[in-house]
């Protein structure tokens, strides 16, 4: 497989105060494409330095970070833009979706910057959603939603323009441990499927099992770095999703759909037999009164 | 990114926050407000000025005077009418010349009809035309000689009404025929209701109001030239030849006037001073005014015509003639340095009056600048996701100036409706407080320093917006909002998008 991202001597010194912290040192890497690449590590150990440099959002202190060929740690900020537009998408730990907008929008919203009419993003982006069980949920605002629904409109997004690469930093770190689960799978599932180089950052080690390649940071540097023969894999992810069923969101939802459905259904029979019941009832609050009304209009005055 | 959906997210973020956005464009509306409105009061009393002024002569003539002119000066004589004809955009000048003669015109079989005061006026004959007087009926003069004792004249369209019948007693009431004021026009101008009217053949239309018609009937000039022995006055006649009537809204003397070329008058004066023996060596010469007395300071009173009047062809081509006039040393009078004077008071007030306007407009934009720096603030991890998701620095920028810009332009659209209601308020004024009850007015003029105006044309309008104001004012407006966004979006480009999603 070619290599998708290179890193050749990169470091990272933050000041802080008078003292010089190395959060990085001289790192090199190589990330192959359609590699599930798990960066792992403690708090403190540079995972996130090291991802937001890989993904252009930092500039390192020194070294290069180059992908699919390109120097993205030489490109100025409009140049990045335009990178990120067509190679590159985002998994943020707090989801970030933008509040006034729909889930809809929200995934096309990488689409708009790109200059495409609305109709075509917004067609792709519900195909997206649809995609991760969400297709119901396409009008609604972030706020009428779960944190792992919106984390999975997060997804969408990132997916929605066919990156090259996908960055995700700690994306389930704000979920419970079945949506953990549930959501890892998908995004595994889908990149795999499109054949997208992902990289996701994460302090859980459990979680990290499920990559092709592994890297451990510490202080600053790279202290394993393990590719997983296939058979590794399947079995620490047979361990990982061992509790899920084999139901794919989208049949989840329809199901839930279903389930709705018949729950509403329900809900209005009982309100049907409930009119009733007051229409039955002799109407002592309005003696003049018109009892001969279908039901549910005989209300209070 | 589309336009479509740039402004699409501005207008959303402007509607996100409702309260705000309100309270800003609040104060946009208060500050174009302000300048409009000032502005149309401004625009108001000069319309009426120069409404006024044209009422009270023509904007583009220029009256040249011998008295008070430089030191040095040449006399105001036909040499000098000749050079001022000679000068750019000028279309005619004649000496304005009231000779020292006496005379009266007669009417009517045994001169029955007596205009005992003739106001005889001596005039270039072909400038009559070009300075822009009205001919009621008839031609103009042509500058013919009729022989000896024949003269061509036109007479001033009101002078009918200094007829006299000599046959009746002064305490007759139908002694004399009075010109009528009974219209409002007639009141506000001065200019009597009932003048001689004809039709396209030369017939009057309204000879009622008149002992005679002046243009069949025949009328001779009686100049007195002394007394003979028994002191009984000496007379010599002239047979006038009226070619037409002759009108000006605007220049009295010649309304009431007895209009001859120069030639004439000339002819006139020479057989005066030969019949009162005063003969003296310039013979047919003019009897200028004497340059004497009157000199104060650094001023002479030169000779020649007391006034010349020159034409200028364009009110904009004023300035240049007059200029080059004031140059040879005379002191000149006209309507439009007169209107440029009060144009240039006026243009004072409203400025000082527009700057108020625009202290408010400078809060205003100090406001929308607080209001994007304050949405910018809240929105950084929005504007840090989208960076992070490729919105280019521009399109960011270009967000952010749309927002301002809108609160800008519709700051203004509301803030000139409101003018247009308020203009329409201060139009109304005086029937709103004759409606409440309420005694006294308002004088707008007056704060402009003309509180003359209101009182010389009461029907006029407060406050005037033209349209040119509603564009400049929308246009302002939105400028001030984009300049007011400058900053705040640039403070948005700059933000650090790894910062921005951090940032909780």
């Amino acid at each position: 497989m070619p290599v998708m991202i290179r890193t050749e001597q990169l470091r990272k010194v933050y000041r802080v105060g008078k003292e010089k912290v190395v959060a990085l040192a001289n790192i090199d890497l190589e990330i192959e494409q359609g590699e599930i690449c798990c960066i792992v590590g403690q708090s403190g150990s540079g995972k996130s330095t090291l991802l937001n440099m890989l993904a252009g959002l930092e500039k390192p202190t020194r070294g290069l970070v180059a992908i699919n060929g390109k120097k993205v740690s030489a490109m100025d900020e409009n140049q990045l833009a335009v990178f990120r537009q067509e190679n590159l998408g985002f998994i943020f730990q707090s989801y970030n979706l933008l509040a006034q907008l729909t889930a809809a929008e929200n995934v096309a919203l990488p689409l708009m910057f790109t200059g495409m009419s609305r109709r075509k993003r917004m067609k792709r982006a519900v195909y997206e959603l649809k995609q991760m069980g969400l297709g119901k949920r396409a009008g609604h605002k972030p706020t009428e939603m779960s944190g792992g629904q919106q984390q999975r409109v997060g997804i969408a997004r990132a997916f929605v323009g066919k990156p090259q690469v996908i960055f995700a930093d700690e994306p389930t770190g704000n979920l419970d441990t079945h949506t953990t689960r549930q959501v890892l799978r998908t995004m595994l599932e889908r990149a795999e499927s499109h054949n997208i180089t992902f990289v996701m950052v994460t302090h859980e080690r459990e979680l990290s099992s499920c990559g092709d390649r592994i890297i451990t940071l510490q202080d600053g540097h790279v202290i394993s770095n393990e590719k997983l023969d296939e058979a590794t894999k399947k079995a620490n992810r047979d361990a990982l999703f061992a509790d899920l069923d084999e139901k794919t969101l989208m049949a989840e939802e329809a199901e839930q759909a279903e389930h709705a459905e018949q729950a509403q259904q329900a809900r209005f029979a009982e309100k049907v037999m409930h009119n009733v019941i007051q229409a039955d009832l002799p109407d002592t609050q309005n003696p003049g009164g018109n009892t001969t009304g279908e039901a549910g209009t005989g209300q209070n005055p | 990114m589309k336009i479509s959906d740039l402004f699409r997210f501005s207008v959303d973020n402007l509607r996100r926050r409702k309260g705000r956005t309100v309270l800003t464009v609040i104060g946009v509306v208060v500050g174009v407000c302000a300048i409009v409105v000032m502005m149309s009061l401004g625009i108001a009393v000069n319309l009426a000025t120069d409404e006024m002024l044209q009422n009270w002569g023509d904007l583009t003539k220029i009256t040249v005077q011998s008295y008070g002119a430089q030191q040095g000066t040449p006399d105001l004589d036909d040499d000098m009418v000749t050079k001022f004809k000679a000068l750019d955009h000028v279309v005619a000048a004649t000496p304005m010349y009231y000779p020292s003669f006496y005379g009266s015109v007669t009417a009517g079989n045994n001169n029955r009809y007596e205009a005992s005061w003739a106001n005889v006026i001596g005039m270039d004959a072909d400038a009559l035309e070009p300075m822009g007087y009205e001919l009621v009926t008839g031609n103009w003069l042509d500058g013919q000689n009729l022989g000896k004792d024949k003269i061509q004249v036109m007479l001033g369209v009101q002078s009918i009404f200094n007829f006299t019948d000599s046959r009746l007693s002064w305490n007759n009431p139908n002694k004399q025929k009075y010109p009528e004021y009974d219209t409002e026009e007639a009141m506000y101008s001065g200019i009597p209701s009932n003048l001689p009217q004809y039709d396209e053949n030369g017939t009057l239309l309204n000879p009622e109001n008149f002992f005679f018609d002046p243009m069949t009937s025949k009328l001779t000039y009686r100049l007195e030239v002394g007394y003979d022995d028994e002191g009984n006055p000496k007379y010599k006649d002239y047979e006038l030849v009226v070619t037409g009537l002759i009108n000006s809204n605007n220049d009295w003397d010649i309304r009431y006037g007895v209009v001859m070329s120069m030639t004439d008058v000339k002819k006139i004066e020479a057989d005066y001073k030969r019949l009162t023996g005063q003969s003296s060596g310039g013979g047919g010469g003019v009897m200028y005014s004497s340059s004497f007395g009157m000199d104060t300071g650094d001023t002479v009173n030169v000779g020649g015509y007391n006034n010349v009047y020159v034409k200028v062809d364009n009110v904009s081509n004023m300035p240049a003639v007059e200029k080059q006039i004031r140059e040879i040393g005379y002191q000149l009078y006209s309507m439009s340095s007169e209107r440029e004077q009060i144009q240039g008071q006026v243009a004072q007030t409203q400025m000082m009056m527009g700057a108020l306007g625009l202290v408010s407009l400078l809060v205003a934009a100090l406001n929308i600048a607080n209001t994007m720096t304050m949405a910018i603030y809240e929105r950084t991890k929005e504007i840090g996701v989208m960076k992070v998701l490729g919105c280019k620095l521009g399109n960011i920028r270009e967000m952010f100036l749309i927002e301002s810009g809108a609160i800008g332009l519709v700051g203004g659209l509301l803030g000139v409706v409101l003018s247009y209601l308020l203009s329409l308020l201060l139009n109304y004024l005086p029937q709103i407080m004759t409606f409440l009850g309420i005694e006294g007015n308002i004088d707008i003029a007056g704060m402009f320093g003309l509180s003359y105006m209101s009182q010389m044309m009461p029907d006029m309008q407060l406050s005037i917006i033209p349209i040119w104001l509603v564009v400049v004012a929308l246009v302002f407006a939105t400028v001030v909002g984009l300049l007011s966004g400058i900053a705040p979006a640039n403070r948005a480009v700059k933000i650090s998008s790894l910062e921005a999603i951090r940032h909780e």
